[in-house]
Formats: structure tokens, sequence, C-alpha cells
């Protein structure tokens, strides 16, 4: 039970975020190509991309260490497939069609942005801890002497 | 300090008002002092000093003891592990590693919250991402709670 709850809370939270971006991005995008005024539908669909791209997170789950190659293979992994799935929905709810070269390349442009920023986000917040990691790795041994 | 030959073993009697973080550091380093450990290799026995440890991994129902350049079986499961060294320099690292601080050299951040620590012999270890903020507790940083 205590798994399954662990599972369902990773799910909430990588929802919620997925969700604000994929929000902020259609506003983006609808802002520069379509109606101003943000759809009802425009929500739902938002909210069945943000639970397919949770889905996909779990491709980091690991019952055992992951190490640093297979992280890397499964980052590539996640992102060719969350492109596709993404691409995938957005031309089922019909956001763009391939005609416009235009819309293709801003639509790309904007999926590429937001995984770029999440990436860094984290990236910089690890660099950050790694640091910190350090310097207190030496301050607990000073100690120790 | 009371030195006699009338004692057999040595016996240690901590007073207090309350166990602070000091304290708790005190009793952690005697602990792990007088913290032995069985170790098998073939069918021959040694006693390790768990100063001297590394690392310990469960690998196929198997627990392992991985000292400098040595490698030992032991009957202990890694709960018991990490329940007997609780307070110490040791850390559940991940489901299958309980490391020691002490030995290690480095961290190096991976990915997604993960980390890799070099020890002090050059092997490295992965820190699962749950187990970070325990490692971070030991270290003396704030952990956010998630």
């Amino acid at each position: 039970m205590k798994k399954q709850l662990g599972y369902i809370r990773k799910f909430l939270m990588s929802f919620t975020s997925v969700f604000t971006c994929v929000i902020i991005a259609s506003t983006i995008f609808i802002r520069l190509y379509s109606n101003p005024y943000l759809p009802f539908k425009l929500i739902a669909q938002a909210a069945i991309i943000a639970a397919v791209s949770s889905v996909l997170n779990f491709i980091y789950y690991s019952e055992h260490p992951i190490s640093k190659k297979s992280m890397i293979i499964r980052t590539t992994i996640h992102f060719f497939l969350l492109i596709s799935t993404v691409t995938g929905c957005a031309l089922y709810f019909e956001w763009f069609s391939f005609e416009n070269n235009g819309v293709v390349l801003t639509f790309f442009g904007l999926l590429v942005a937001v995984y770029l920023i999440v990436w860094l986000m984290n990236f910089l917040g690890d660099s950050k801890d790694e640091k910190i990691m350090n310097q207190k790795l030496k301050e607990y041994k000073a100690r120790q002497k | 300090m009371d030195e006699s030959l009338l004692y057999d073993e040595p016996e240690v009697i901590l007073r207090c008002r309350e166990l602070d973080s000091p304290l708790r550091r005190v009793i952690a380093a005697i602990r792990l002092v007088n913290g032995k450990l069985i170790g098998r290799q073939d069918t021959v026995s040694h006693v390790i000093d768990a100063e001297d440890v590394y690392y310990f991994e469960s690998v196929d129902n198997k627990v392992f003891i991985y000292t400098q350049k040595l490698v030992y079986e032991t009957s202990l499961r890694l709960y018991e592990i990490e329940s007997r060294f609780e307070d110490t320099d040791f850390f559940r690292a991940s489901k299958s590693v309980v490391a020691n601080i002490s030995k290690i050299a480095s961290f190096q951040a991976v990915f997604n919250g993960r980390f890799e620590a070099r020890l002090l012999n050059g092997e490295k270890i992965i820190i699962s991402r749950q187990n970070v903020p325990t490692l971070k507790q030991k270290l003396g940083m704030k952990v956010k709670r998630s």
C-alpha cells in the first residue's frame, strides 16, 4: 500500500509541474497562432498531456541504483518518447498540422524549451547540492579528526 | 576513568540531562570503535573492524562487506546493519547498499537528484534520490521536506 501511495505521490507531483508548463507553453502558442482566449477544451487536453508525460517519468524508476550510463540512456529515451507522445497528442487535438512550417517550428521550439528549462533547473539544483555536499563532507571529516 | 585489573570488559557509563547531538556523536563513535563484524571468505571467518568497511551490499539475497581491497560475505541482513550502525558514519545509499561516509572521497551529481559517491579506493557507488535527504542530514545540511 505504501509503495502504491508512493507511485501516486510521484505521479501527482510530476502531473502538477507538467500541467503548469503545458498551460504556459499552450498560452504562448495560442497567443501567437490562434484565438487569444484559452478554450476550456484546452485545459482538459493539457491535463491529458500532463498525465501521459507523468507516466513516462516512470522510465526513471528502478528497484536498483541506476548507473550514470543507464541514466543517460533513460534520459535520451525519455526525451524522444516525450516529444513523440506530446506531438501525437497535439496532432490528435488538432493544435497544429504539418502544413504550416512556422507553426510546426514554434511547437517543437516550445516543447524543447520546456524540456530544457526543466532539465536545466534540475541540473543547476543538483550541481549546487553537489558543491555543498562536498564542502560538508570535508567539514564532516575534519570534525572526526 | 576507573582502571583496574578487576574489570574484564570495558564499560562506558554516560550520565546526562539530555541526549543532545554532540553526545549522540560520542556514542556513535564508541559504537563504531567497538563494532566488529564477522565476514566469511570461502570457509574462513574473519573479524573485521566496522571502521574499515567501505560499504555493505546486498546481491541476490546475500550481503557482502567491502573493505579497501577485500570482499567478505556476512550473515547479517542489510536492515540489521543499518539499525546496528544507526547514528554512526554508515547510511543507506540505496535499497541494496549501506555505505560509510568516512570512506567517501567526493560526490558527483548524476541526473534527477541522484548522486554518485567516489570512494577512497576509487570505487563508485550510486546514492538514490530517496536516500539523498538522509545523507544530507548526516552531513549537517538542511533538508527540504518533499
